[in-house]
């Protein structure tokens, strides 16, 4: 049995932020899934709540995906995160790489977003 | 008056074939997140003058779209439509959410819907040309567009003075449901040029940029 998480999803896309946590709460009904749509939002989250996991959308309004998850990679070394987005291109893949996160594509895919947090556990 | 631009039969053929294998990986990614058949028709590119567009579109550029615009920068910089006839859109999402939910949350969500379709279906064409030309190409955050295809053409290619319009006109067809979209590209003359430059050094034919 899993221990109870807490995911963090930082996505502009409010359509994404529902699909997702739909997604991991099928699969994690005990887990809290906090979200925000913009780097601000995900910061006083990080402040206030211990997080597991934290995916990232990479084009949001203010800071970007890449900026927030190097921010965050600093304050928080060992905490999963990554990169989720439709940006595929492998420019995008290695800029993640280079700030320590991980890179899932959208569209969302189960298979790989449920990896993601099982290394993470 | 702007001139004509007329593609030679090889670069017909490379547009053709560099948007077929794009706009082939944008239609796996919405078969995925639709989880239905994305069916693609043959690719129709034209590149026109802003004049030319409204003959060329004729009835079926007055039908009413809801579109998602994404800017784009790299090697060369534009602005990629992804268009849906307005009565399809709601079907989209309900179809992309896959799960009951009320017709009140199905409006609500519709727009957002529509603007990640079209985040994810342009990034994927624009990353696959990212590869193919072997260049980073960034995006900005989509925004929402509506109009008729004409409309939001013409507007659209206004406001940053952009004389040309490629106008891909690719067909996806999601099989089981009744959702056609189109893409199209709006590029100024220099990223065009730069555009068919890229084009002709990835398939190695020759094209030198006109001059003025």
């Amino acid at each position: 049995m899993n221990p109870k998480k807490t995911i963090l999803i930082v996505d502009d896309s409010r359509l994404t932020r529902f699909m997702l946590k739909s997604l991991l709460l099928k699969n994690y009904p005990d887990w809290k899934v906090l979200d925000a749509a913009n780097a601000d939002e995900a910061l006083k989250i990080v402040e206030e709540n211990r997080v597991d996991f934290i995916t990232l959308d990479v084009n949001m309004p203010g800071m970007d995906g890449v900026t927030l998850g190097t921010e965050l990679r600093k304050r928080f070394p060992g905490t999963p995160i990554a990169l989720l987005t439709a940006n595929i291109q492998q420019a995008t893949q290695d800029k993640a790489r280079a700030a320590g996160l991980n890179f899932l594509p959208k569209p969302l895919n189960e298979e790989l977003i449920l990896e993601f947090v099982a290394n993470g556990e | 008056m702007n001139k004509m631009i007329t593609l030679s039969e090889i670069e017909q053929d490379a547009m053709v074939e560099s948007f077929n294998i794009s706009v082939g990986r944008a239609a796996a990614s919405l078969s995925e997140m639709l989880g239905r058949e994305v069916i693609l028709s043959i690719p129709e590119i034209e590149i026109l003058r802003r004049d030319e567009v409204e003959k060329k579109v004729g009835e079926e550029g007055k039908r009413d779209i809801d579109g998602v615009c994404q800017q784009f920068s790299g090697p060369f910089s534009g602005r990629a439509l992804l268009l849906f006839p307005a009565e399809n859109s709601l079907e989209l999402v309900r179809i992309l959410l896959r799960e009951e939910v009320d017709m009140a949350f199905l409006t609500e969500m519709e727009e957002e819907a529509l603007l990640e379709v079209g985040n994810i279906l342009l990034n994927a064409c624009l990353s696959n040309f990212s590869h193919l030309l072997d260049h980073e190409i960034t995006t900005d955050i989509p925004s929402s567009l509506k109009g008729s295809i004409h409309e939001i053409i013409m507007r659209e290619s206004e406001k940053k003075n952009e004389d040309y319009v490629l106008l891909l006109r690719m067909a996806f067809v999601v099989k089981e449901a009744d959702i056609a979209g189109y893409i199209a590209f709006l590029m100024d003359i220099q990223a065009l040029d730069l555009f068919r430059q890229k084009l002709a050094a990835y398939f190695g034919y020759s094209y030198e940029i006109p001059s003025p």
